[in-house]
């Protein structure tokens, strides 16, 4: 039965046709530099979001921990605070700076960071075995099935997982450009959702848990045209888009109680875990 | 995407392979019905038969469904949390068994559909219950059909309980392997949850996995017992009567009354949904 189909290579096949793919992936630590700031204030705005995503995981005192894409540190000080030891990998130097500050604000010392990208690193020899390995939303390898086998020995009792179910975190600004341009308003997911991920985990042998929850999110934005050039960036639109998306934010972001502008999505997300 | 493949005529394929065919002359009725007394011989050791009822959240004034009951192994300890259960079973052996477990038990608060589950027409044989289960029955052709006629039928939640990887419960197919033997025909194992939970996905429903190991243990009369019950299940071919009995003497424990025990595992999935 297995081997009928081989879910890595449609993933690869998927990734390999998204816009700016290969680019962002070789720059991808310049590529999240400039979204650390964004970021940053992204995940303060959604701290009961960090919380439930932390609380899956199952973290118990003296745990080492490997956060793996770990940003901000909106996972990795959290597990700090309840685990022995957590070490962060994110291929991006701003958002690690990002994460040193947040660690220092809650007055953990705890953890080190490596700025790499999980690809180009030696596994195990330079990030070490960790009880647990966490991968929170950075599933954008290009060969994913040997990322995760890397991660499955990285760790030594379970590995986590976010990523996303269905519809990714759309702020329905591509269906609206589509529908002003005449094309059909389904658009390709911009990336391949959990169901990928766990077939690939299958045919590795490994039967992972899933569950599926729904996630509020609020993205804040100085402005409409801070908006705008998040989508570039992200290549959600191309620079010709630039007047109807700016038409588009206008009229959706709403201002959030302090006065600040955000934007409101709903999200399926999936959470996989499997144990050693 | 999501017709990238389609995972119902794959699994049909996978079914169709393995002999099943809805035009030849095999009732499976029939089989289940000659299978209902292995079925009672190989008793299920109380420690772990109710794994499945401590996850099903089955409540107080609940409706619940039991499709492909069986002899009322999950059933029977149902009808006594919750308000009704309605029962549907082909086999009419099984039947009579759970009927006995229900009057043993002196529940009364049940209905029993004898149907094959293709052949129940939602909405006339049955009632939309609160609660929807399906242990161990989707050996159907058309396991999308089945899916779906399980999610129309359900108010509040789905449960679906299907085999994780290989079934080889009690390892005799590994040890044949290991010493070189021919078993007669491929083992073809059913599919397992991975493409019960595609066939979900593609149909927009985002199903939770939990996966479980289970360990059992079976008595038998005599090892022939376990020998004659490996061969009616098409499990072993009957030439290799002498090396699965060779085999079930060298893991085999006593009973205290001279029964052959043998203990067996299996890892399954438990598939969930809620009703939006």
């Amino acid at each position: 039965m297995k081997g009928v189909f081989n879910h890595n290579e449609f993933w690869k096949c998927y990734l390999g046709k998204k816009p700016g793919f290969r680019e962002k992936d070789e720059k991808t630590g310049e590529f999240w530099d400039k979204m650390a700031e964004h970021y940053e204030s992204s995940s303060s705005r959604n701290t009961e979001n960090n919380t439930r995503d932390f609380q899956h995981i199952d973290t118990r005192p003296g745990d080492t921990i490997l956060d793996i894409g770990a940003g901000n540190g909106r996972l990795s000080v959290l597990m700090a605070s309840e685990a022995g030891f957590v070490t962060a990998l994110d291929p991006s130097k701003g958002m690690l700076s990002m994460l040193d500050a947040n660690m220092k604000k809650a007055g953990l010392k705890n953890y080190k960071t490596i700025c790499s990208r999980w690809e180009d690193i030696p596994v195990p020899e330079d990030t070490g075995v960790h009880d647990i390995v966490v991968c929170s939303f950075a599933l954008g390898f290009y060969d994913l099935r040997a990322a995760l086998e890397k991660m499955d020995k990285a760790a030594s009792r379970s590995v986590c997982l976010f990523w996303f179910a269905g519809r990714k975190h759309d702020d329905g600004l591509v269906p609206y450009i589509r529908e002003l341009k005449g094309l059909e308003t389904e658009a390709a997911l911009p990336y391949p959702d959990y169901q990928y991920v766990i077939n690939i985990l299958h045919e590795m042998d490994i039967c992972a848990d899933l569950s599926i929850e729904t996630y509020d999110w609020k993205y804040p934005f100085e402005s409409p045209d801070e908006a705008v050039e998040q989508a570039l960036h992200f290549k959600k639109i191309g620079p010709e888009d630039r007047e109807a998306a700016y038409g588009y934010y206008l009229d959706s972001l709403e201002e959030d109680e302090d006065g600040t502008l955000v934007l409101r999505t709903q999200a399926d997300q999936a959470f996989i875990k499997w144990d050693k | 995407m999501s017709r990238l493949i389609d995972y119902n005529e794959l699994w049909k394929l996978l079914i169709r392979r393995r002999g099943f065919d809805p035009r030849a002359d095999v009732d499976p009725v029939d089989f289940w019905d000659r299978r209902a007394k292995n079925y009672l011989d190989a008793t299920v050791s109380p420690d772990d038969k109710c794994h499945e009822l401590d996850l099903i959240d089955v409540r107080a004034g609940d409706t619940v469904l039991d499709v492909g009951a069986g002899v009322g192994r999950l059933a029977v300890p149902i009808a006594g949390k919750c308000a009704h259960i309605t029962v549907v079973e082909p086999s009419a052996s099984m039947m009579a068994h759970l009927k006995k477990n229900m009057e043993d038990s002196g529940f009364r608060n049940y209905t029993m559909v004898r149907k094959r589950w293709e052949d129940v027409a939602t909405g006339s044989d049955i009632d939309r219950h609160d609660v929807v289960i399906s242990a161990f029955s989707m050996g159907v052709l058309d396991a999308e059909e089945a899916l779906l006629k399980l999610d129309r039928a359900a108010k509040r939640e789905v449960y679906v309980f299907w085999f994780a990887g290989e079934q080889d419960f009690d390892g005799l197919l590994t040890w044949l392997k290991e010493q070189g033997i021919e078993n007669g025909q491929e083992n073809d194992s059913l599919p397992d949850y991975i493409h019960l939970v595609n066939i979900l996905h593609q149909a927009g429903i985002h199903a939770n996995i939990r996966i479980m190991d289970n360990k059992w243990s079976a008595a038998y009369p005599g090892v022939e017992g376990a020998v004659a019950s490996a061969i009616e299940s098409g499990t072993v071919s009957p030439e290799n009567a002498e090396q699965a009995k060779r085999y079930y003497e060298s893991i085999m424990v006593a009973g205290e009354n001279g029964e052959c025990i043998i203990p067996k595992k299996k890892k399954q999935a438990m598939i969930s949904w809620k009703k939006d």
